[in-house]
């Protein structure tokens, strides 16, 4: 056991934890996040998508040897007011059918909007190859991605 | 001692001074000048040590040409993987300016600092730290950057050779450099650690090295 | 489905009639899913009846029967009681209902979401019931005001009497009209009064699946709760040999080794460890009886099914197929097979549940497409009254009917029996794919008897294939027959004079059952590929053909509707060809037009067009992303998803061999919703899938003279290209 600290969604956290224990089950389990969904455990899916200093990690094959002072940000840190403006996009064009892979989604074009403000459809393809959809929404989240872009740029915001 | 006595002493011995240097250009150029050699070359004798450096390149070749070199060394944008050497199955992934990736999809994102255990789990490798040590709580896992792809993927003995003593397209490596970069970097020991389900190199690390001194060592000459 | 329900399946049930408390879990739009145990209702919030009830505080709850697995039921259905009721949608809390008569699905009498048949279901009898609650409410107003109910009206969320305008909050006098007497008809509010439904309404659980509140199944938490995880024998239908506990006991976290019926469970303070020690356990299978199967064999099995006799005629008609054989009827016959595979849901959310057992009771929450088999299920097994057996439903990450079944469920109950504690059981990907319960291969061979001009006057259905009823709905399936089989082929709007279908159920060694599409989806494609054949044999264009078989006014609104939205009728560029395919299934009238190229086996898509005619479209948004959500998932069968067997295994285990649709497969998709009335309702949530499969492989005819007649194309070397 090791004692690992490390910022969560912008507030310290410490946690006695087996180093080699996968972030994804220490925020649901231990710190019970749930919004981080277990999907595969082999990242494949990812549904299990957060954020490490800005970079959308796989949290299922992540240990927390390598968290220890570093910036973790969750679905549930992307705002407190559902005003990201991913999440607006996903609002405004009713993204989600049963949800399950949407966090993961939601994370993955939140990193990509930081790096790229306005991405080709290419660009969005490439970058939301690795989130899987079993309802088959993808055709909305590439739209949203487009509108959640826009957004960021009419607020002045950065995604 | 100041300057200006250092000064003195060059004027006065100046034409001693010019033909020095004209005769080491001269060895310089008659060296440098065939198009194969390059800066990591030693000036000896070609003939038998050229048979010996393109025997061992051609030991070392076995290992470059391996899946586990040449899929961080793709002819393409994108990474490569398993014995086959295909693209990642499922994902779309990219060289990125600096070979790390292109988020939300860095190398890094999936792949740790260590191998995971069982073979459709990414494998990984630790940061190196400034004084050499190895840091297991940070992965480094990337390709070559954009600008020096260092193309291992498709090549035969000549070009791969050639490439690896071309300061333009080696990243500017020393011949000790190249030397230290295959015994000793972490994502180059992968290689023989590779994890479950993943072949090693044809010959050990030990003799991988050994051979690319030898061919170094040898003048780096390359096969035709 | 069809056949009434057999009381002989069923327990006696206890339970009262509509109209008693009602116990789940409350959420307003933008709030959590929060579910309680049961307890009685506060005693200032009055039931109008089993779907509506409202508090003193002028809250207004309507309770959802049917679960939420992404296709909007808790929206759409709970929006039919609001609109009738007159409520003020913007203020109404959502519930999800526990398991009652009441809510039983009153074509069947039974409680299950599937089918595709929550709205054809529950449309009437939930205008009814919001009907009449609001009828009672206008009744108490005008009881309070004393003037005649038909001076007043209900008008969101209020009645006003319309000649002094004077108001009263359905809170006011919600206590005394849940005294009153329902009507038995109320009077429906007019089509053209409608405010909520035909308009695109906001998802009531959308912001909770927005920043991570939503509660999924895997999600719920109990204080004290304990997880496991679960190991199943590896070859279909083996049982633990041996095991030893003291393996694995002094691991992290580790509280217990609990037997399952097929397998083993490892209990744990988490997942984690129950997960980790499980991978240490020492546990040996005996797996003998099923340890030859394989795709080979299945095949073989398939093969010989359908060479051999012994067949079940389901439909016999018209003359022309009275004998088992068409020869010499017809100037000629044209007979061809057509394949379909194996397929596993594979829902994003893995299968799990949480259980708390005592030797009184047994409380359940987790996320269930079947609560009624579930808690029927528990009652008999625990030999605990139907009353002491409580199923709390959470969201579902997917369910495309694998969610019916209970397996999942009665593990959840044993090991929690057997440690005391509440558990939650979480299956890994691994033994989620692997220990699914399949789509069945299907095996179709169609022969038609076609007059001089190619036209078919005669058609005959061979079908071979094993249950898809048998675990989730026992009363329909014979020795010999399942109904979900035949779909698609006992009514066809081709008016093809004589029609005969004949079935073999299969016995087979790995397990089947109900999956997005069930019967239809090989079904149709086997007769879309078929009429697209005999449409080329007589030198005619695919959807002149078609449109020569039909008749019926919505098959050829939905057929000219895709043609003329597609560039069905423009020249094609160099390369690019296009497919179509057209059916009804589950109730809606569904057609698709597929543009593609193809070079050396790579296919890129273009475009896919749709046009659909689900009746009246209650909410067109929910529909789209419902028919683009299927369409999408047609690819994935089309093209890459295949379970195989093998030593009596399952091959596949997780995304990286099973394949699904991505991003990057995703082509432009437009859907076209053609508006139909309210008396011909049908479904959605699986019909997306249906026509696109055979749209593709008609495309892919047109583009290359290369016929693919079984799935998946992978099988053949096809690929699809990235899209953009």
């Amino acid at each position: 056991m090791k004692s690992v600290a490390f910022n969560l969604n912008g507030s310290p956290v410490t946690i006695d934890v087996e180093p080699e224990k996968p972030l994804l089950w220490v925020l649901r389990d231990d710190l019970g996040l749930t919004g981080t969904k277990y999907g595969c455990g082999m990242a494949i899916c990812g549904c299990c998508t957060v954020h490490l200093e800005g970079d959308a990690i796989r949290s299922c094959v992540t240990p927390m040897s390598r968290i220890e002072g570093k910036h973790v940000r969750t679905i549930e840190g992307l705002s407190s007011d559902l005003s990201h403006p991913v999440q607006r996009a996903w609002m405004d064009l009713q993204v989600p059918q049963c949800g399950y892979c949407q966090p993961g989604q939601m994370m993955s074009a939140a990193c990509l909007l930081v790096q790229n403000p306005n991405p080709t459809d290419n660009d969005i393809t490439d970058a939301m190859s690795g989130n899987l959809c079993r309802c088959g929404t993808y055709q909305r989240v590439r739209k949203a991605i487009h509108h959640a872009a826009e957004i960021a740029a009419n607020k002045g915001a950065r995604a | 001692m100041s300057l200006e006595p250092r000064l003195r002493i060059v004027h006065k011995w100046r034409w001693c001074f010019l033909l020095v240097v004209c005769a080491v250009t001269a060895i310089c150029v008659l060296v440098l000048g065939n198009a194969h050699a390059s800066r990591v070359v030693r000036p000896v004798d070609q003939h038998g040590d050229r048979t010996k450096a393109i025997e061992a390149f051609t030991m070392a070749y076995s290992v470059f040409m391996h899946p586990r070199c040449v899929n961080c060394h793709p002819a393409g944008n994108e990474p490569l993987r398993g014995e086959d050497s295909k693209p990642h199955e499922g994902l779309r992934l990219r060289r990125g300016i600096d070979g790390e990736g292109v988020s939300p999809l860095k190398c890094t994102n999936c792949h740790q600092s260590e191998n995971q255990p069982d073979h459709h789990l990414p494998p990984g490798a630790p940061r190196v730290r400034r004084d050499g040590s190895l840091d297991f709580t940070t992965p480094r896992w990337h390709l070559p950057a954009a600008n020096t792809p260092m193309i291992f993927q498709g090549r035969t003995p000549a070009q791969l050779c050639r490439q690896l003593t071309d300061p333009k397209q080696n990243g500017g490596l020393t011949a000790d450099q190249l030397v230290h970069h295959v015994s000793s970097d972490p994502l180059v020991l992968w290689g023989w650690k590779p994890g479950e389900g993943r072949a090693t190199p044809p010959l050990t690390h030990d003799q991988f090295v050994t051979s690319v001194r030898e061919w170094l060592a040898n003048g780096g000459a390359c096969p035709n | 489905m069809s056949g009434e329900v057999s009381r002989r399946f069923f327990l006696t049930a206890s339970l009262a009639a509509g109209g008693g408390f009602l116990i789940g879990y409350s959420l307003s739009p933008v709030s959590n899913l929060a579910p309680n145990s049961e307890s009685p209702l506060p005693l200032d919030d009055f039931p109008l009846n089993a779907w509506v009830r409202i508090s003193s505080r002028d809250e207004v709850t309507l309770i959802s029967s049917q679960s939420e697995m992404g296709q909007g039921v808790m929206t759409t259905l709970p929006a039919i009681l609001a609109e009738e009721l007159c409520a003020d949608w913007n203020r109404v809390k959502i519930e999800i209902s526990t398991v009652a008569p009441a809510y039983r699905n009153p074509r069947i009498n039974w409680q299950f979401t599937g089918n595709s048949e929550s709205t054809t279901g529950f449309f009437e009898l939930l205008r009814t019931m919001g009907a009449s609650a609001r009828e009672m409410l206008i009744q108490a107003a005008a009881n309070r005001w004393n003037v005649p109910n038909e001076e007043c009206y209900a008008e969101n969320g209020r009645i006003v009497h319309r000649q002094t305008q004077r108001t009263l909050k359905f809170g006011d006098i919600a206590e005394a009209a849940a005294k009153l007497t329902p009507s038995q008809s109320p009077k429906l509010k007019p089509e053209r009064d409608w405010k909520l439904l035909g308009k695109p309404l906001r998802r009531v659980e959308l912001s909770s699946k927005l920043n991570g509140s939503a509660d999924f199944g895997i999600d719920f938490t109990l204080p004290g709760m304990l997880y496991a995880a679960v190991m199943q024998s590896p070859v279909h239908g083996g049982m633990v040999s041996s095991f030893n506990k003291e393996s694995v006991m002094n691991l992290p976290g580790v509280i217990d080794v609990v037997p399952i019926p097929n397998g083993i469970a490892v209990v744990a303070k988490q997942y984690w460890y129950a997960h980790q020690a499980l991978k240490a356990l020492k546990v040996e299978f005996d797996g003998k009886a099923n340890s030859a199967t394989s795709t080979a064999i299945l095949d073989q099995q398939y093969r010989t099914a359908l060479n051999g006799d012994k067949w079940k005629a389901v439909k016999t008609e018209g003359d022309a197929v009275r004998s088992n054989s068409m020869t010499g009827k017809f100037p000629q016959v044209f007979t061809q097979e057509y394949e379909s595979q194996f397929l596993a849901h594979a829902t994003m959310e893995p299968m799990n549940c949480t259980a708390s057992v005592t030797d009184e009771s047994c409380t359940v929450w987790g996320p269930l497409q079947g609560p009624e088999l579930a808690k029927l299920t528990l009652s008999g097994m625990l030999k605990l009254p139907l009353e002491k057996v409580y199923i709390n439903r959470t969201l579902l990450g997917g369910g495309f009917g694998r969610r019916l079944l209970v397996d999942f469920v009665v593990q959840a109950a044993i090991i929690s029996k057997a440690v005391g504690k509440p558990v939650k059981v979480i299956w890994s990907r691994e033994e989620d794919i692997q220990h699914d319960v399949y789509r069945p291969a299907t095996l179709n061979q169609i022969s038609a008897g076609l007059n001089e001009s190619g036209r078919p006057a005669a058609i005959a259905h061979k079908v071979v294939s094993p249950s898809i009823l048998q675990f989730v709905y026992a009363p329909a399936v014979t020795e010999d027959n399942d109904p979900s089989c035949l779909e698609g082929l006992m009514e066809s709007h081709y008016e093809i004079a004589s029609q005969r279908v004949d079935f073999k159920l299969l016995k087979i060694g790995v397990p089947t059952s109900v999956l997005r599409t069930t019967g239809y989806g090989p079904n149709i494609f086997a007769v879309e590929s078929f009429i697209d054949e005999l449409a080329f044999k007589a030198g005619k264009d695919p959807y002149e053909f078609r449109r020569g078989l039909l008749k019926n006014e919505r098959s050829l609104e939905v057929l000219e509707t895709v043609v003329s939205q597609s560039d069905w009728r423009k020249k094609a560029a160099r390369g690019v060809a296009r497919g179509l395919a057209y059916t009804e299934a589950f109730r809606t009238h569904i057609a698709h037009v597929v543009e593609l190229s193809i070079k050396d086996n790579l296919v890129t898509i273009h475009r896919i067009t749709c046009a659909v005619d689900c009746g009246f479209p209650l909410d067109p948004e929910i529909i789209r992303n419902s028919i683009e959500g299927g369409t999408v998932w047609g690819l994935g069968v089309a093209f890459k998803s295949n379970i195989t067997f093998q030593d009596g295994r399952t091959v596949e285990s997780n995304f990286h061999n099973y394949q699904i649709a991505q991003m990057q497969d995703t082509p432009p998709i437009d859907v076209h919703i053609v508006n139909g009335s309210t008396k011909t309702l049908g479904g959605t949530g699986e019909v997306g899938p249906v026509t696109v499969v055979p749209a593709i492989t008609n495309a892919i005819f047109a583009a290359t003279g290369k016929r693919y007649r079984s799935l998946p194309l992978s099988k053949h070397g096809l690929k699809l290209a990235s899209a953009a």
